[in-house]
């Protein structure tokens, strides 16, 4: 694949935002999600053209995102963010109905599920890869894929339909890890 | 069709999804079984706001152009794997080989100087010559060392703690460097008045780049040029650009 200016340029557009929500689902932090979709890019600028096809691409780059959020908790954290409180979220209640809840709520709900069920619902909210995509970007097996985003969907609906103290949606701490 | 079944199928199935036979039985299914159909309308309805919520997390705008900043690197064609053009491409390489060598004379490369510095002043214990929260003190401390240097705080760093600092030299060029921190935090400002390099920052905006693992901001504000390392960009983004505005004084 022959990366130029103006083929780097038409993926950067076509792609960055998806990948920065991707990161920020995965790292709750502006800063973290704006590092690795830069980091995403600068390896694509630098590897891009080792790709055998543009149609691998897309995959290419939510691949290495992934694996360099999850590298990067095994890195030194010299360079962690400063700003500690910037990925804290307001606390809220959760909705009474299912089909009543704002923007805000769900994404707070969503950031609050476990990282192995986030890590695919998110990609299958952005709608941008297929099942088997996901499942490639993710180097998990189809079925379990479809699985955790199954059991992910139901935790979120939980989280928003079900009114107890277990199920409050609260201020959220750093991921510390990846499981 | 069982209603577990269709269940099964279309729990996985997102509308736009490529559809199979086995789908579309499904699909046709609901319009036997009104509880089904709830269900499924109930379960479409919520992807739908799930699917909105995350499209709705908020991109900084900056984002974009800071990554365009990063330039891909070419492929070379596959004539290059070829004997004969890759001897004359030999012969043109040790032309131009023996120009960017009698250029290299002629002005030293940010990125090298950017790397030098950064691997010289975290590689030392202790890493400071002068330890002080005052600016002025450093100052009169460098003044003993060149009269005529002299280094003001850029604004946006104004809110750190002055840990202290030290001179390095890097080919001939005199660089300060001033340490910060914030909490358990170090970072470092390197400033140099030299302006000889090659592959200088741009004097409105800064470069964002990794070097040696370490984040790290460039610029240039007047006559000098600065290299920021430690904090991560969108803490300078919030801390140099208000309004639009880049407000890189110091």
């Amino acid at each position: 694949m022959i990366v130029d200016d103006a083929t780097f340029q038409e993926l950067v557009n076509a792609h960055y935002q998806p990948l920065y929500r991707f990161a920020f689902s995965l790292s709750h932090s502006e800063a973290q999600a704006w590092d690795l979709t830069q980091e995403t890019f600068r390896k694509f600028a630098t590897k891009g053209h080792q790709l055998s096809a543009p149609s691998k691409a897309k995959t290419w780059l939510f691949t290495t995102l992934y694996r360099e959020f999850i590298d990067g908790h095994r890195r030194d954290a010299r360079l962690e963010t400063l700003d500690d409180g910037e990925h804290e979220l307001e606390s809220v209640s959760p909705a009474d109905q299912a089909d009543q809840f704002d923007g805000a709520l769900a994404r707070q709900a969503l950031l609050q599920i476990d990282p192995v069920f986030r890590a695919p619902l998110t990609l299958f909210y952005l709608q941008d890869l297929t099942y088997r995509e996901i499942a490639e970007v993710l180097k998990l097996p189809l079925g379990t894929v479809m699985s955790r985003i199954s059991r992910g969907r139901s935790m979120l609906r939980q989280l928003l339909t079900e009114p107890r103290p277990g199920n409050r949606v609260v201020p959220l701490t750093p991921v510390s890890e990846v499981k | 069709m069982k209603t577990a079944d269709v269940k099964q199928i279309l729990e996985h199935y997102r509308e736009g999804d490529e559809s199979t036979p086995e789908i579309a039985k499904a699909l046709a299914s609901l319009n036997l079984h009104p509880d089904l159909a709830a269900w499924y309308k109930a379960k479409t309805r919520f992807d739908s706001q799930m699917v909105q919520a995350v499209a709705q997390i908020p991109v900084p705008k900056e984002l974009r152009a800071a990554i365009l900043k990063t330039p891909p690197v070419l492929q070379l064609p596959s004539w290059w794997r070829r004997p004969i053009a890759l001897a004359a491409a030999a012969a043109v390489l040790l032309f131009a080989g023996g120009i960017s060598l009698w250029s290299a004379h002629r002005g030293e490369n940010f990125a090298q100087y950017k790397k030098s510095v950064i691997d010289e002043s975290w590689g030392r214990a202790p890493h400071l010559d002068i330890e002080t929260s005052d600016v002025a003190e450093f100052n009169k401390w460098l003044a003993s060392i060149d009269p005529h240097a002299t280094v003001t705080v850029p604004s946006g760093l104004n809110d750190l703690n002055l840990r202290g600092g030290r001179t390095l030299e890097w080919r001939g060029h005199r660089v300060v460097l001033l340490c910060f921190s914030q909490g358990a935090k170090h970072m470092h400002l390197f400033v140099t008045t030299d302006r000889t390099f090659d592959g200088l920052p741009p004097q409105a905006a800064p470069d964002y780049e990794k070097c040696n693992g370490w984040k790290t901001v460039s610029w240039a504000q007047g006559n000098r040029t600065y290299v920021l390392t430690g904090m991560n960009y969108l803490t300078f983004l919030k801390k140099f650009r208000h309004s639009g505005h880049w407000t890189m004084d110091g």
